[in-house]
């Protein structure tokens, strides 16, 4: 198996992220994230890959990639929509929310549209946004107190193309005042 | 130097400890067991099952005893109500998905958890949900298999994996309740090492494929026993059923194993019952083997032998084989050849060492843990000496030991070493090099471990030692044999040119003193070595051979030569444990005992001399080597030895003290004594072919076991990345090597530590003989089927 194209296009970058660490095998989260931001997933070839270029064995590589659920093993849709599980979503109506996303979306959770758009997901772990449950993530920006009529509207700009930042700006969770 | 000692106060009970020890070794001081899973002396601490937390004093909430170093003062108590708590609550949650189903595990009867349930757990746990079910039989390689739901995620085996082999196979991925160990995609776990995270587990989860369900631990009989298999001479325990063996495991040594054994010591051992171990003597009749008795074949070998020695004299007999033997044994095969067949051709050598060890530069298997630099010559001692590389990796993965290779083949580590490719005859010429020797030059401790192949390469070694020496450095050389007992046969005087003790065979004096221990006068002159042997028998002009657990066909370097020999000697003996290649072509086949089956003393490749006691009953009428040499001299008129006690006083007479340690090869032995050369290999065309060994490859043991065969190497050539480039190989593909007039089938293996401009074949498989090509032969490489590229 050849090395996937990242490899090459990044090559000062992947040396530069190295450089970073006093030991070779700390640069590879880092890595993992560069391969992710190519292709949207890691493949087994990018396991491959990061191996090879920190000199540690496929296991190792494999071993640290499972542990975190925002390395994805498999291909993913353009918006990644990740709905907060844990008990502060779940007594705010986030089962109601997950209800409501695959009725609209016509998936289950785990599944990608169609089109290839939006996979939604839903997260055992909390994603620390209690304060404004039930909330979600498209890709990694935060939305919350997400009734199904304000889901809707998320996903008719993810329709339109809106950048994740943007919406999470209009559906994102107001900061807490001081007291 | 002594250490600085502090006083802790465990449970009330007081204790002198060495510093900065940890706390859950430093109790055992004060006579205070703490309960630990994930825990292991020879592992680093993790503090990840909780199992050992404690009290102690001016400390806010309970400590992990497995991972807090002692201080002077300090007061612990592991027995208050607090700690009992944790201690009822951890077992409590290991237990949760436990399945339980002790009646059938293999550890039950001799499981840490098991035994700190009943010690320490609750009555009954509270959840009242179902178990989570995991897969109970993961295969996660040749021998091992995994039961998921009996893990307990302590990490002993992944940190073994890491630590101690340095290999990384084994990881726990996911996280939380989907924590599983395991592999990269399910990529076999075969590690040379793999069975001792069986061991290491604290539960049931890694199993023995072959051990499982065959007993319940309280069943066993165990044994002390010595590994055969290399000169290692790692310690293992043999457990019996009814008489059966079914386990071996690792008895630690400090001084040689360190508590571990490679997986062919524990588990190639189920030939000892085998189907194809001989039963019977073999006596050929017009073409084909015939079982007789004992006595039909003593008296026929006596016949001929007798005949033999009449018409044309004793040396017109050979005798090769003995490393393989005790200690004992061998020297009464040294003693047979000389003293009743009258012949003084007997050699220990098989393959291509040619020395076992070295008087000069005296070491021990531990010296490689304490050195600052290892030096590796012509050797791949994952291959050879698996355990010993253990402390090699260990040594130079700490950062403490420089490493380097000098060889035509390089081993693979995971630390940085220097790789100094050489050809077998351009060995010699690196030794010599000023900057190898500046390389080692001011290191304290240097320990260099050498194949005992190419007199030249023994001689560049010694002269490159002695200037370490001077230069200042403790230097010592370790030679691992091609065969387990290779030392204690040399010692014995299974030597053409020496007899027991080294002493040199045209020496008078030496002489004088064997005649008069023996009563017989010793042949004249010097014998043949192992090659002179084979090519007087294939001229025609050695009457008759024996070969004693010597396997010629497989391990001698000139196949065609031991061929041509075996066919033309008109009388062939050869005595071993199956009907290998080479037995095939005997008169007469004798049926040894197997490693269990025998008592005697082994040497390991430091000069360690170690005793067993015979373990188990011979299968069938098979006979310990010993009696086999007894009664074949009875048959042919002599007692060979009168009795244990005379033979024990005669072996430390003339061979010097047979305890302890046994004595070592006079430096002019290592320099070769004037031996021809190597030729060196024809230039010109071709990769250089670099046979190479592997642990399970082997015409022997390995072969005739039904349950390790499996494990076996297939015919595989490996090349450089450039030469499979360059010859448009892909890794899979069929080729064909050539040279001579001679041509092999590989599959091809592309490997970056292959040297360039080199493949690599293993040594010792019957479908590719590995020897049939000439030595040092460059070969041709045909492509037969090109594997075509993967689809990504």
């Amino acid at each position: 198996m050849s090395a996937p194209a990242w490899v090459e296009k990044h090559k000062e970058k992947i040396e530069e992220i190295i450089a970073r660490y006093p030991k070779k095998r700390s640069a590879l989260m880092p890595l993992l994230h560069l391969a992710q931001e190519e292709r949207g997933w890691i493949a087994d070839e990018d396991i491959e890959a990061v191996a090879a270029i920190l000199g540690e064995t496929k296991s190792v590589v494999e071993s640290v990639c499972s542990f975190y659920s925002l390395f994805y093993r498999r291909p993913m849709g353009k918006y990644v929509i990740t709905v907060c599980g844990n008990i502060t979503c779940g007594l705010s109506g986030a089962q109601e929310l997950v209800d409501h996303l695959e009725r609209r979306l016509g998936i289950k959770v785990g599944e990608t549209t169609p089109d290839g758009l939006i996979t939604l997901l839903v997260t055992g772990e909390c994603i620390a946004a209690c304060d404004g449950a039930p909330a979600l993530q498209v890709n990694l920006e935060y939305c919350g107190n997400v009734t199904p009529e304000r889901a809707d509207e998320i996903i008719e700009l993810i329709k339109k193309g809106e950048d994740p930042a943007a919406i999470s700006d209009r559906f994102g969770i107001p900061p807490v005042k001081a007291v | 130097m002594s250490q600085e000692m502090v006083t802790i106060t465990v449970n009330g009970r007081q204790a002198q400890v060495p510093k900065g020890m940890l706390l859950v070794e430093a109790a055992k001081y004060a006579g205070i067991d703490i309960p630990v899973f994930c825990y292991h002396p020879k592992l680093d601490p993790v503090g990840v099952c909780r199992m050992c937390l404690v009290e102690v004093e001016g400390q806010r909430k309970p400590v992990p005893a497995c991972t807090t170093p002692v201080a002077d003062g300090m007061v612990v108590r592991t027995d208050t109500p607090v700690v009992q708590r944790l201690q009822r609550g951890v077992i409590e949650f290991l237990l949760l998905n436990h399945p339980l189903d002790c009646p059938i595990c293999d550890k039950g009867g001799e499981c840490p958890l098991q035994d700190q349930t009943f010690r320490y757990g609750p009555p009954q746990g509270r959840s009242l949900d179902p178990k989570v079910r995991k897969p109970k039989a993961v295969d996660l390689g040749n021998f091992i298999v995994f039961d998921q739901e009996r893990c307990i995620l302590c990490r002993r085996c992944t940190r073994f994996d890491h630590e101690i082999t340095q290999e990384d196979h084994l990881v726990i991925t996911q996280r939380a309740h989907e924590n599983r160990v395991t592999t990269a995609d399910g990529a076999p776990f075969n590690s040379y090492f793999s069975g001792n995270t069986i061991e290491l587990c604290p539960v049931g989860a890694l199993t023995s494929d072959i051990y499982r369900f065959k007993a319940r631990p309280w069943d066993l009989a165990r044994v002390p026993f010595v590994c055969t298999g290399c000169p290692a001479g790692c310690n293992v325990y043999l457990d019996f059923r009814f008489g059966e063996l079914l386990r071996v495991i690792s008895r630690d040594n400090p001084e040689l194993d360190g508590g571990w054994l490679c997986d062919r010591g524990r588990f190639n051992y189920r030939y000892v019952h085998g189907e194809e171990r001989l039963r019977r003597p073999l006596v050929k009749k017009d073409g084909a083997f015939v079982e007789v008795s004992w006595e039909e074949a003593f008296a026929e070998i006596a016949r001929r032998l007798r005949q033999v020695r009449r018409d044309r004299g004793g040396a017109a007999i050979g005798a090769i084989g003995g490393g393989r033997l005790t200690n004992e044994e061998a020297y009464l095969f040294q003693k047979l050849v000389r003293a009743v067949f009258g012949s003084p051709n007997v050699d220990w050598r098989v393959g291509e060492q040619y020395i076992a060890s070295s008087r000069e530069f005296p070491g021990r298997i531990s010296d490689i843990s304490q050195a600052s630099g290892i030096l590796l010559v012509d050797l791949l001692p994952a291959e050879r000496i698996p355990v010993v590389d253990l402390r090699i990796r260990r040594a130079a993965g700490r950062g403490r030991a420089l490493l380097a290779a000098v060889g035509p083949a390089m081993p693979t580590y995971r630390p940085e070493f220097k790789a100094f490719p050489a050809r077998e005859e351009e060995i010699p010429r690196v030794l010599a090099s000023e900057e190898l020797f500046e390389l080692y030059r001011g290191r304290s401790r240097v320990v260099v471990l050498w194949s005992g192949r190419g007199r030249a390469v023994g001689a560049a070694l010694a002269a490159l030692l002695r200037r370490l020496k001077e230069a200042g450095s403790e230097v010592s050389l370790l030679i691992a044999g091609e065969q387990a007992n290779a030392w204690g046969a040399e010692a014995m005087g299974v030597h053409p040119e020496r007899l027991p003790g080294y002493a040199p065979v045209l020496h008078e004096g030496a002489r004088r003193l064997v005649e008069q221990a023996w009563q017989v006068a010793l042949p004249e002159g010097a014998g043949l070595d192992t090659a002179r042997m084979l090519q007087r028998a294939a001229a025609g002009r050695l009457e008759a051979l024996y070969l004693v657990s010597a396997n010629l066909m497989a391990t001698f370097p000139d196949r065609q030569l031991v061929e041509q020999a075996l066919s033309k000697v008109p009388f062939l003996v050869v005595q071993d444990l199956f009907l290998t290649e080479t037995a095939k072509h005997a008169d007469v086949v004798l049926p040894a005992a197997a490693f269990p089956e025998k008592s005697g003393r082994y040497t390991a490749m430091d000069g360690t001399v170690q005793a067993v006691e015979q373990a188990m009953e011979a299968e069938g009428d098979a006979l310990s080597d010993r009696e086999i040499f007894a009664r074949l001299a009875q048959a042919m008129g002599v007692r060979l030895y009168a009795s244990d006690q005379e033979l024990a006083w005669e072996m430390q007479h003339l061979a010097g003290a047979q305890d302890g340690r046994l004595a070592a090869a006079p430096a002019e032995m290592l320099a070769g004594e004037g031996e021809e050369e190597p030729a060196p290999a024809a230039e010109g065309e071709g990769l250089v072919l670099v046979p190479v060994e592997r642990l399970y490859a082997g015409g022997g043991t390995a072969y005739f076991d039904a349950e390790f065969r499996r494990a076996r190497p297939k015919a595989e050539a490996r090349f450089h990345p450039e030469d499979a480039a360059r010859l448009g190989i892909a890794a899979g593909a069929a080729v064909e090597l050539a040279a001579g007039g001679v041509s092999q089938r590989y599959e091809a293996a592309v490997d970056r530590s292959v040297v360039a401009g080199t493949v690599q074949v293993p040594k010792g498989l019957f479908e590719a003989p590995a020897n049939a090509f000439a030595k040092g032969a460059r070969v041709a490489v045909t492509v037969l089927k090109p594997v075509a590229e993967e689809v990504s």
